[in-house]
């Protein structure tokens, strides 16, 4: 059998297993290194995840098997767009249209197995969530408390009106 | 790219942590401020500047994490490839014995001062004058000439940011609105840009070297940054 073609099973943090193909779970570099680490080992059949929900997983699982047939395109800064299908591909801009806690759960995700795509892909797509708000919109959008008094808050837009006009 | 792979690198084990703690709790992530600074920071690197300026005034977490150079890395390198692309000229002066406060330098501070609404009065004593723009903007005025008869600009650039905000964003300001009526319009960067690692370290751009002093004899003097005429 080809190697490419064998399979290994990532363990989520409840404990379920999801087998995909090893050219695909090496898009993670945590998973390549620990494989890696294990070399010597050839019943390596099973990579632990313990930060990693299986909902997530799954999501995690499908933008690498994705990625390997259509590589993103590299995401331009700053954003040009508040819309993520002006940015990536369709698939990439419908991969993210979730909500808010399960987008979180995938830049962690990405960041813990480090999947630089995948990672860039949730980060940019938070970051068109801002674009072109004002502070109140930023903090409705997230749930950010105001913590500047009254004196603060005119201080720093005095200090970031410029940035209006940048 | 590497700086902000080798932060996310590094502080893997605090996300790590960080997540693991929130799980055993079978805690969700309901804001994005619940995401590690470094995270927050790497999404703060696609916004644009006035994006940045809204995030700043949302809160005080959010205003320190919008100050890192980081975040600011990618505008910066933006605004000096438009500066040297666009071929911007700095027509004024320097030399070891002259300070360069040519009607050129005058000029470009009056559009300083333009921009921030202020009002200095006019004095034909060039060194008089001089002092007024300076005082209008708020300079102190030794720190400023030593620095200039070494070459060196206004500013003691802290970061990124403030280095933006401060030269480069005046300066493009000066050269959009009155390229055909000002002779300085372009702040006075190191040619050497062109030889900057992006996946280097912020500090080793060169015209951070420009304006930090300590730093300048790594980019191989003022006269190797500056051309003399």
């Amino acid at each position: 059998m080809d190697v490419e073609e064998s399979t290994i099973n990532l363990v989520s943090a409840e404990g379920d297993s999801s087998p995909v193909p090893l050219s695909v779970a090496k898009m993670s570099e945590l998973v390549r290194s620990m494989m890696d680490e294990e070399a010597e080992d050839d019943d390596v059949k099973e990579i632990p995840l313990p930060n990693v929900k299986s909902q997530v997983l799954h999501k995690v699982i499908e933008f690498c098997e994705h990625h390997l047939k259509e590589p993103m395109t590299e995401i331009e800064k700053p954003l040009k767009s508040n819309s993520m299908s002006d940015v990536v591909q369709k698939f990439y801009a419908d991969f993210v249209d979730i909500e808010q806690v399960l987008l979180f759960e995938l830049i962690l995700a990405a960041n813990y197995m480090d999947i630089k795509p995948l990672l860039d892909l949730t980060c940019a797509t938070v970051a068109s969530m801002i674009k072109g708000k004002t502070p109140e919109d930023i903090r409705t959008t997230f749930n950010i408390t105001n913590d500047f008094s009254p004196e603060e808050e005119a201080q720093v837009r005095e200090e970031n009106k410029w940035c209006e006009e940048a | 790219m590497a700086f902000i792979n080798n932060n996310i690198m590094t502080n893997k084990l605090t996300t790590a942590s960080k997540t693991t703690t929130k799980n055993n709790n079978d805690e969700k992530l309901a804001s994005f401020g619940d995401l590690p600074e470094e995270l927050m920071q790497h999404v703060l690197s696609y916004a644009d500047v006035p994006t940045l300026g809204a995030c700043a005034m949302a809160s005080k977490g959010l205003s320190q994490l919008t100050k890192r150079d980081a975040v600011w890395a990618v505008h910066l390198k933006a605004l000096l490839k438009k500066l040297y692309d666009e071929n911007m000229d700095v027509p004024y002066m320097l030399s070891e014995t002259e300070s360069p406060k040519s009607t050129q330098f005058l000029d470009f501070l009056k559009v300083l001062c333009s921009e921030m609404g202020k009002s200095p009065s006019w004095d034909t004593n060039v060194d008089r004058h001089f002092c007024s723009w300076l005082a209008a903007l708020d300079l102190d005025r030794s720190e400023v000439l030593s620095n200039l008869f070494h070459g060196l600009f206004v500013a003691d650039v802290s970061s990124s940011r403030e280095y933006y905000k401060l030269v480069g964003s005046w300066a493009v300001v000066g050269y959009e609105n009155s390229r055909n009526q000002l002779g300085f319009c372009r702040c006075p960067m190191c040619p050497c840009y062109y030889n900057w690692d992006e996946d280097g370290a912020l500090d080793d751009l060169p015209a951070i070297r420009l304006f930090r002093p300590e730093l300048l004899a790594r980019c191989g003097g003022v006269e190797k940054c500056f051309r003399t005429s």
